[in-house]
């Protein structure tokens, strides 16, 4: 008896987290839909088998072309092409979403003033902790699947499905960066003193590393910067065109992932909560 | 006298915002014009590379009227992207400002005080105006600055005025939308995510008008939200 209502309890905390994001969860799913599928119609009804476009692509400088959104050298007449540049902006998406989320989450008890309310209750704040981050992943990657399912809904079949591997592909990668700004976005908010700018503060991170990552593009230059700026570890063309992923990004994804949840695990828990 | 001191309150909660994105889009403002000189003096000619394709194709890329070479050309072309995000910015501003109330609990303490809603409301709009129209010139005079020191002579200020003051209508269009969101839905969190997907579909429905209907389709420029077809070159 006593046990379940224990278990309850952890549930609950899991369960309302879910609950009081579904409304935002599903906002971003259809922002992440209709990008898709606009694209996608898009390419369908101008760009498939338009031989000139990758002619104009081709010459475009550099610079320029990487302002337009084009760092490699792709043929947009083609599926495959298209997806390798398509593949960018959902991903850029599905990390903002995680950036904010983890920020919020932790931080929106404070903000809201429910933080008493809520560390008042026999539970202790490392297992609220776990339990808030748990939900947060749970919904990051339904975010994923909704990508990864709307890729495969409307481009799987094209060439008897050649693109599959690389919506998957692209599924797992994505996986890895929401993991490293969830922590990210939950440091900021476990480290920040006052709870408002948590979410303000992950934003700039995101920003930041964003703008790094298309600068070193532009530049076509990787050099040790590049270890600084996530969203250029995975870019599509490491496994559409090149060798395949550098061992290097695992490693470092990994490491900012596991090095962020602990501080935020040894922080959050000494943390003066304002009320 | 409370009213004041309610604007007061409501400016110092979008001090964040007002600070942070001025400084994103001088920043974007400067890098971009920084690196004008490049494409000024890069040997290809865009437009000539362009002319050689079909209608339909210049259409698709959509910078059928662009000479990179030119300040004219190149700087509406930029002001796109800082377009997107002070949208984002836009929406998130007015949405919070009404929404703010709601969701930090602070209802009854605000609403318990001796002032109207509609005047709350207005004093809300009112800052939220102020805070746009700072973010907006902050850009407009970094963007004119980081103009004269890297292409010194190359613009006349009053054309470039009103081609920035895009900047500063767009976000007040956004700010409705966002006051809108925070009126009706003042529980709902996805605010951001409006943002961006409601930019993303504009966006595209743009390049599809753009293409069924040519480049220099007035209607197509008008009906969305999305002025990037300033760029004619004067010459």
């Amino acid at each position: 008896m006593r046990l379940s209502v224990k278990g309850e309890g952890r549930m609950n905390i899991y369960l309302k987290e879910l609950k009081s994001n579904r409304k935002a969860l599903i906002a971003w799913a259809v922002c992440i839909v209709a990008l898709i599928a606009m694209s996608v119609m898009k390419y369908r009804s101008m760009y498939e088998g338009n031989a000139e476009i990758g002619q104009i692509m081709s010459e475009l400088p550099r610079i320029f072309a990487v302002l337009v959104g084009i760092s490699n050298n792709v043929d947009f007449s083609t599926a495959k092409g298209f997806i390798s540049l398509l593949f960018t902006y959902p991903a850029y998406i599905l990390i903002f979403h995680a950036g904010f989320l983890g920020a919020h989450i932790l931080s929106r008890e404070e903000e809201e003033k429910t933080a008493e309310f809520l560390y008042a209750k026999p539970v202790s704040r490392n297992r609220v902790l776990l339990l808030k981050l748990t939900a947060a992943f749970t919904m990051c990657i339904v975010l994923n699947m909704v990508t990864a399912g709307t890729f495969l809904l409307l481009l799987g079949a094209d060439n008897g499905g050649e693109l599959v591997p690389f919506i998957l592909a692209n599924s797992g990668t994505n996986l890895l960066s929401q993991l490293i700004y969830l922590s990210v976005g939950a440091l900021s908010a476990s480290l920040c003193k006052q709870p408002a700018r948590a979410g303000t503060i992950s934003g700039l991170v995101m920003f930041g590393t964003l703008l790094l990552a298309k600068g070193l593009a532009m530049a076509d230059n990787y050099n040790v910067l590049w270890m600084l700026a996530p969203p250029a570890y995975f870019e599509p063309r490491y496994y559409m065109f090149e060798k395949g992923i550098p061992t290097l990004a695992f490693v470092l994804s990994v490491a900012i992932i596991l090095a962020a949840g602990i501080l935020v695990f040894t922080c959050y828990r000494k943390r003066d909560l304002k009320t | 006298m409370i009213l004041m001191r309610l604007f007061r309150h409501e400016m110092k909660a979008l001090q964040g915002d007002i600070i942070v994105w001025s400084l994103v889009l001088a920043l974007l403002s400067v890098l971009f014009l920084s690196l004008f000189p490049i494409f000024q003096n890069h040997p290809m000619d865009i437009r000539e590379l362009l002319s050689r394709f079909p209608q339909t194709v210049r259409d698709l890329v959509g910078i059928s009227n662009f000479n990179l070479r030119d300040l004219t050309g190149y700087y509406p072309f930029f002001l796109k992207i800082c377009l997107e995000l002070a949208v984002i910015a836009a929406l998130v501003m007015g949405a919070e400002a009404v929404n703010r109330e709601t969701q930090k609990q602070t209802n009854d303490f605000l609403f318990s005080k001796p002032v109207n809603r509609t005047a709350v409301l207005r004093t809300k709009c009112l800052s939220v105006l102020t805070a746009t129209a700072i973010i907006g010139l902050v850009f407009i005079v970094a963007s004119w600055v980081s103009a004269q020191i890297f292409a010194p002579g190359r613009i006349v200020f009053a054309p470039f005025f009103a081609v920035s003051a895009v900047v500063i209508f767009l976000m007040l269009l956004y700010n409705t939308w966002g006051i809108f969101i925070g009126v009706f839905f003042p529980r709902f969190r996805g605010v951001i995510a409006v943002a961006i997907g409601s930019l993303f579909a504009f966006h595209s429905l743009y390049e599809l008008l753009q293409v069924a209907f040519g480049a220099d389709n007035l209607y197509t420029a008008g009906l969305f939200p999305c002025p990037i077809s300033t760029g004619k070159p004067s010459s």
